[in-house]
């Protein structure tokens, strides 16, 4: 069992480089972050950002270069064979695109049940219930098991893959943006299954997402990522009523309105320049190469993170509200 | 006696066969777009909007196959014009911007090179001239160093870069309309911000019409002046962007607005998702097609039985709905949004 004070899963100083013939991809560098039990965490980002390569690493899709993932105290980038097969069990994945991670020749049902199926759980008969209790609970009916991927529509197909992600009862849902690809009118359904799971099963979310609006529909608490490093950490309400980092500001200035009005009445922060390239970051901090506030210390070395009692952390030599 | 619109389109109808029968993506579309306007089509896959787009620029190719009542630009009927005809039109005074600059664009000749291409295509100019025309067309999108730049396969350029290219060959011939299918939907969210200013600014400037084609209710906020909501293939509202996203009268504009979490929701609450998936085009929908998912019809019979027409509330909105009076005209808050 968890001690009440001890995180879920626990990550230091994460690591990801990639080598290649063009040089070394500093993906993921040295990355922190704690996720309490029934907690949604946000890692938020653009692309390059390093946040899918992260969900892949506490998973152990890729192996990490260097650093620490503790789940539930036991070491996570150790372990092997049984003890592994055990700790996945625990940790599952939603991936974005419901279309690519369904496989088109197999039933529903079958989709569903192929994690019981591989975890040798329960009878035959068991696993049929659970499946069907399954469909239920992401809100489709049993009936439609019988069916195929392709009968689905995205929002649908995106809950089964959701469906499948907790047919082991995990403590946490990796969700890889998990309504990126699905339309508006969609992404809803999805969003709402993913908050009633969460109340009735108290799951935990690693919630990877570049939406900000979604980010902030969703989080408890949220993580800002740029070219492989955490810039920001704060509660939600936190993070959105007084962004302290200079590329959080700019992301929240990003988002337009919907209503005309206000989008229009609004100051805007236009970012000058790219994202650099992960091949050949800058030196110091990552975001200095677009920040209006960048001096000549942003170019020696990263800002260390500086947390306040209330766990309000950033990167930033010269951050907002100081 | 008003001016000629920019470009007419009546009666737009886009159909493509197909084994299963055959699809109606453009059902009848039609709409008119002023000189200098920022034109918004919303909608969601599926709904027609870039198909609408890729009709008028003679860009569906059999199976498919598009007729309209009338299309003309300028005045100038496009229906009647030969190939040839409509390959002057299209580059020259109508540029197109696609989804994904990668794509586009050729990756096997250099970034000026193409621009040029364009400008050539239309133009007597010297290359020496087209050459020097790409630069300044690459500095006015904002591309920094475009004397160097200039010389870059697209490969050598970020996808902001590289729809800045796309931009700047839309505009290589002076258009008077600009057509952008998602221009900015590949792209970073604070690129995003950047090449929608760009193409805003661009507008303002040269007095030029854009005709733009998104999912995002968000990017229609920020650049539009008049939208059109299309859903199935058809126009569903369409109105000036300050009125119908602000006082919507159909029911799918609405439920779309509230939908959306938002930066000033309250947080965690359970969203008003809309019902079901759009209509498969395959079949012939009798009635509107937005009555299986719709929170206003109450079953009524006639939104089973009757496509409903657009109809004209106050001076520019068009609403099709039976019941468009029952909405009422107020943007729907979502409960909570003041405060938690």
């Amino acid at each position: 069992m968890t001690e009440p004070n001890e995180p879920l899963l626990e990550v230091r100083d994460l690591t990801k480089h990639f080598s290649g013939r063009r040089g070394t991809i500093r993906a993921v560098q040295g990355v922190s972050f704690d996720i309490a039990a029934g907690e949604t965490l946000a890692l938020v980002g653009e692309s390059g950002s390093g946040k899918s390569t992260v969900a892949r690493l506490v998973l152990r899709l890729i192996e990490a270069t260097s650093g620490e993932v503790r789940f539930r105290g036991s070491d996570v980038l150790a372990a092997r064979g049984a003890e592994l097969r055990a700790l996945r069990r625990q940790m599952q994945i939603v991936f974005q695109d419901p279309y690519a991670s369904l496989d088109p020749s197999m039933r529903v049902d079958a989709v569903v049940c192929e994690p019981l199926d591989i975890h040798g759980i329960g009878s035959r008969h068991e696993r049929q219930a659970a499946v069907a209790t399954l469909l239920e609970r992401v809100g489709l009916d049993p009936a439609m098991g019988r069916r195929h991927p392709r009968q689905f529509s995205g929002g649908q197909r995106q809950r089964i893959a959701i469906a499948r992600a907790i047919a082991l009862d995990p403590a946490l849902v990796i969700c890889d943006e998990p309504v990126s690809a699905l339309d508006v009118s969609i992404q809803a359904q999805v969003l709402n299954v993913l908050r009633q799971l969460q109340d009735d099963l108290g799951l935990a979310y690693l919630f990877i997402s570049h939406d900000m609006a979604v980010v902030r529909h969703v989080a408890d608490r949220v993580a800002v990522m740029y070219l492989g490093y955490i810039l920001e950490t704060a509660a939600c309400e936190q993070l959105f009523a007084a962004p302290r980092h200079p590329y959080t500001l700019s992301l929240l200035s990003a988002v337009p309105h919907p209503d005309p009005e206000v989008e229009r009445g609004r100051e805007r922060i236009v970012l000058k320049g790219d994202l650099p390239s992960p091949l050949s970051p800058p030196s110091g901090c990552p975001f200095r190469t677009r920040c209006w506030k960048s001096q000549d210390i942003c170019a020696e070395a990263m800002p260390p993170q500086v947390a306040t009692p209330d766990g309000h952390a950033v990167a930033c030599y010269f951050p907002e509200g100081t | 006696m008003a001016e000629t619109p920019l470009l007419e389109v009546r009666g737009l109808r886009t159909r493509f066969a197909t084994e299963a029968g055959d699809v109606v993506a453009v059902d009848g579309v039609s709409f008119d777009v002023e000189r200098g306007q920022r034109f918004g089509i919303v909608g969601e896959s599926g709904s027609g909007k870039s198909a609408t787009l890729w009709s008028l620029v003679g860009l569906v190719d059999p199976p498919g196959s598009v007729t309209a009542d009338r299309v003309a630009f300028e005045g100038a009927d496009m229906m009647a014009m030969d190939s040839e005809a409509l390959r002057q039109l299209r580059g020259a005074r109508i540029g197109f911007v696609m989804q994904d600059p990668l794509a586009a664009l050729s990756p096997v000749f250099r970034v000026g090179e193409q621009i040029a291409e364009t400008i050539r295509c239309h133009e007597r100019v010297s290359r020496k001239d087209a050459r020097a025309r790409a630069i300044e067309l690459l500095g006015s999108v904002g591309i920094p160093d475009p004397v160097s730049r200039v010389d870059d396969y697209p490969h050598e350029l970020s996808g902001g870069m590289r729809q800045r290219v796309g931009i700047a060959i839309a505009l290589s011939c002076n258009p008077s309309l600009v057509i952008a299918d998602e221009p900015t939907t590949a792209l970073d969210v604070t690129i995003q911000a950047q090449v929608l200013d760009v193409l805003y600014t661009l507008s303002e400037e040269r007095g030029l019409a854009v005709l733009i084609v998104t999912h995002d209710l968000g990017v229609i906020s920020r650049f539009a002046d008049s939208v059109a909501v299309m859903y199935a293939g058809r126009i569903v509202e369409q109105g000036s962007v300050a009125q119908l996203l602000r006082e919507p009268r159909h029911p799918y504009t609405e439920a779309l607005l509230v939908s959306q979490p938002r930066l000033d929701t309250e947080r965690r609450r359970e969203l008003s998702a809309i019902p079901g998936a759009p209509p498969d085009l395959v079949r012939r929908i009798s009635g509107c097609a937005f009555a299986p998912r719709c929170h206003r019809t109450n079953g009524r019979q006639q939104c089973l039985e009757e496509a409903p027409l657009l109809r004209r509330f106050g001076s520019d909105h068009l609403v099709a709905c039976h019941f468009a009076e029952e909405g009422d005209g107020i943007a729907p808050t979502p409960e909570g949004r003041a405060s938690r």
